[in-house]
């Protein structure tokens, strides 16, 4: 056979040419002795297999597949049961130990930042908030002689 | 098909009766199909067993657009390709191994023995396709999903296997009966 319709054919006898080629090959085949006769032998070998019986899958077949399967996946919830009971609880007894040191590690800074720096008595008169003898009170704040003449003075 | 997504869904939370369905609704194929490959009853059921397993710890994997008797072929024909090649398993006489479903004459077994045993003769390839074509009716779209590969791949590898075949068997189609 020379046409080259071969794979056309192969396509054309399982109802798989989409319709504008088939019509195409039918046309052909009016004319093509060839590919006529390739259409018959196929056909011929492609009816051969339906020859095939059918037979009986085993009985028992889904029971033996069943039987096979791995636990595994039905664990699955047992192992979330597991987590849920064994390792959660685990977790919560052992959470007082990092929140503890956390607590503490945020005290000390805390307390770091607060703890006022001494001032000197220069910032203490320049922000006027107090009155010169309420920050010295407050600030414990070293005196110069000056200031303590001035303190005197007043 | 929304019946089979349930089921799959169940067996993926370990519900083994659900996915017992599934093997009950597709059990007839994969074991035809697993036939077709390994030549004969014993190894079929062997490997579909197989293929049940593998599709049950894969079951997350897959995808639920596609068609699960298309997933369920492809671990077919990987685990059978696998199956032949370790166990190298040769053509064995079909008549005591086959269960048939009613008696079938003489005549008829000798054609499918002379097929079957072409079709032995094809690279796995060809033989592939001409069995999820003729023993299992799957459409080339369908054969394409099966083997991953092109419509076009599959229509011309059907088509080499016809070829081949017919090389085959041109003794018999000589002899003027239809095979
Ligand atoms: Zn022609």
């Amino acid at each position: 056979m020379k046409c080259g319709y071969k794979r056309v054919i192969s396509s054309f006898i399982d109802g798989e040419l989409g319709g504008e080629k088939a019509v195409f090959l039918k046309e052909h085949l009016k004319e093509c002795a060839a590919c006529k006769e390739e259409i018959e032998v196929l056909k011929s070998i492609k009816s051969a297999f339906s020859c095939e019986p059918d037979y009986k899958v085993r009985g028992d077949f889904t029971e033996t597949v069943i039987a096979s399967l791995p636990e595994r996946r039905a664990n699955f919830r047992e192992k979330l049961d597991w987590w849920m009971d064994e390792v959660l609880p685990l977790g919560k007894k052992l959470i007082p130990v990092p929140l503890v040191l956390t607590a503490a590690l945020i005290f000390f800074i805390a307390f770091n930042a607060v703890t006022p720096n001494f001032i000197t008595l220069e910032e203490v008169l320049l922000s006027n908030h107090f009155t010169l003898e309420e920050e010295i009170v407050l600030t414990d704040a070293r005196l110069s002689d000056e200031i303590a003449l001035e303190l005197l003075v007043k | 098909m929304d019946n089979d997504i349930t089921l799959i869904e169940r067996a993926i939370e370990g519900d083994k009766s659900a996915f017992g369905d599934l093997v009950d609704k597709y059990k007839g194929k994969i074991v035809g199909a697993a036939f077709r490959f390994s030549g004969n009853y014993k190894d079929a059921e062997d490997v579909a067993q197989e293929v049940f397993l593998k599709a049950y710890l894969n079951l997350a994997k897959f995808r639920k657009e596609a068609d699960f008797s298309t997933w369920l072929y492809r671990i077919t024909y990987n685990t059978a390709c696998n199956y032949v090649r370790k166990k190298k398993i040769k053509m064995t006489t079909l008549k005591d191994d086959i269960r048939y479903e009613d008696e079938f004459d003489i005549e008829r077994n000798e054609k499918r023995e002379i097929v079957r045993a072409a079709l032995e003769k094809l690279p796995l390839k060809l033989k592939s396709v001409l069995v999820f074509r003729e023993y299992e009716s799957l459409s080339y779209k369908e054969i394409a999903g099966v083997l991953d590969c092109s419509i076009g791949t599959v229509e011309s590898r059907i088509s080499r296997a016809r070829e081949k075949l017919k090389v085959l068997l041109r003794p018999y189609i000589l002899e003027g009966e239809k095979i």
